[in-house]
This record gives C-alpha cells, sequence and structure tokens, in this order.
C-alpha cells in the first residue's frame, strides 16, 4: 500500500505519534514525557492541547530514550537533556516519565499548549505502598528535585542544565543547602 | 492485534484495527478539521506483529 504523501498525513499536519501492540489482558508500559523550557518567570512545562501530559507508547523493542527524542523532534523542540525521573502505575499499565530539557521555543507548534510550573507537595505513599494520587504537578515537582540533585551530583547533567541550576537550586532540600559552599 | 494510538495532540485511543480506524476518523473530523482514510491511517500505521501473551492469541 503506498504511503501518504509527507505533508498529507492522517490529522491535519501529522500522523500519529506512536502506533503501537496493545492489550489489556498484559501487562503494557508507556512513556510520559515532560517537555520544559526555563524562562525568565521559572520553569515551563509543554503538554500537549488535549491531555494533562504526553502519555506515548513503548514498543518493547525499542530504548524509552530515543522514543523520547524521536517524540521531541517531532514537536520541533530543541533538546538539551533528557532523563527519566519517575515511575509509577497507572490505569492498568507501568508509566515510566522523562523530563525533556528544551530550549526556549520561539515558534510553538500548535499542538502544544505553554504553562508555567506551580510548586506543589510531594505524593506520599505509606511504607508497603504508593500515594493514592499523584497528579501531573507532583510528578513535575519529583521530577525538578530529581534535577536539583543531579544537577550537582552529576558532570554531564550540571554542563547541560547550566542555565537551570538557579532555577533548580528552589528544588534543593533544606539538609543539601546547609553543605553547600556558603555553609 | 489491538493497537494504541497517540495523536501528536495528546489524544489517545485503543482497540482492535477497525475501532482505531473508526475512532481516528471520528477524532481527527471532530478536532482537526479533517477525516483521514482507512488507507492513509493504515499507512501510517506500525505493525509491530502478535504481542505475546495477547489476549487474542494466548
Amino acid at each position: 500500500m503506498p504511503r501518504p504523501p509527507e505533508r498529507d498525513p492522517i490529522v491535519q499536519l501529522d500522523g500519529p505519534l506512536t502506533s503501537v501492540a496493545w492489550s489489556s489482558a498484559f501487562v503494557a508500559q508507556s512513556l510520559e514525557v515532560l517537555f520544559a523550557y526555563i524562562a525568565p518567570d521559572g520553569a515551563h512545562h509543554l503538554r500537549p492541547i488535549h491531555a494533562e501530559t504526553l502519555r506515548i507508547g513503548w514498543p518493547p523493542d525499542r530504548k524509552p530514550g530515543e522514543i523520547v527524542m524521536e517524540a521531541v523532534e517531532r514537536y520541533e523542540l530543541t533538546p538539551v537533556l533528557v532523563h527519566s525521573t519517575s515511575w509509577r502505575h497507572g490505569e492498568g499499565r507501568l508509566i515510566l516519565t522523562y523530563v525533556a530539557a528544551v530550549e526556549p521555543p520561539a515558534d510553538l507548534t500548535h499542538y502544544l499548549a505553554d504553562e508555567r510550573v506551580v510548586r506543589a507537595d510531594l505524593a506520599r505513599g505509606d511504607a508497603f505502598g504508593p500515594p493514592p494520587e499523584i497528579g501531573v504537578a507532583q510528578v513535575l515537582e519529583h521530577a525538578f528535585r530529581h534535577l536539583a540533585w543531579l544537577v550537582k551530583d552529576d558532570a554531564v547533567v550540571g554542563d547541560r542544565l547550566s542555565d537551570w541550576a538557579g532555577f533548580l537550586d528552589r528544588y534543593e532540600p533544606e539538609p543539601f543547602r546547609a553543605f553547600g559552599p556558603g555553609a | 492485534m489491538l493497537k494504541e494510538v497517540t495523536c501528536m495532540c495528546g489524544w489517545q485511543t485503543r482497540g482492535t484495527e477497525d475501532e482505531v480506524v473508526e475512532a481516528i476518523q471520528q477524532h481527527g473530523e471532530e478536532v482537526h478539521g479533517r477525516r483521514p482514510s482507512r488507507e492513509e491511517i493504515l499507512a501510517l500505521a506500525v505493525d509491530l506483529g502478535e504481542p505475546a501473551g495477547d489476549a487474542e492469541t494466548a
């Protein structure tokens, strides 16, 4: 069957981001990608216009980081760093969350909405189980706390996110601050 | 084979090939102003083969 012309895709301008085998009867996995960039007023989350976060299928024979990078490209964003920051079980599947730090977009695709990230209390579980509910703001909060640690502990992350360091300082837990250079 | 498809706008659908095609056509028409043909959808869909443990094949 001939493929349609490149500029004549499934819906409007682009074909589906992913199309993967699925069944409710086997353990499923999916990726959640949080596109984020730093602006003078803080971090911004670029979410798809019809979902709280971008969820994409993760075929078992594909490396998740490559799928995330393909998504960055599909949305015409410029990647700075992609890093997995958390996982959780939801909607009957394992969801692996990646933060995709990107350059501030000069011309944002109409498929993405730009929202400023606000602080949130982390979702907490008990000693033997996860939190009963985890919201997107809490996933972002956890992701930035994770990066706040990595930006000082991992040379690659520290280099790539050098523009983020001042912002991520706000996400550093108090005990860490006490051991900083100013202590 | 069952499929899960994610649109660029974040919308997702799951089901059999027929169900996915119908859902994408409805979504495209209602949300993006264009109803893609079945041939267009299937030409772009990724065929991954039968998954192990699929309810249809187990």
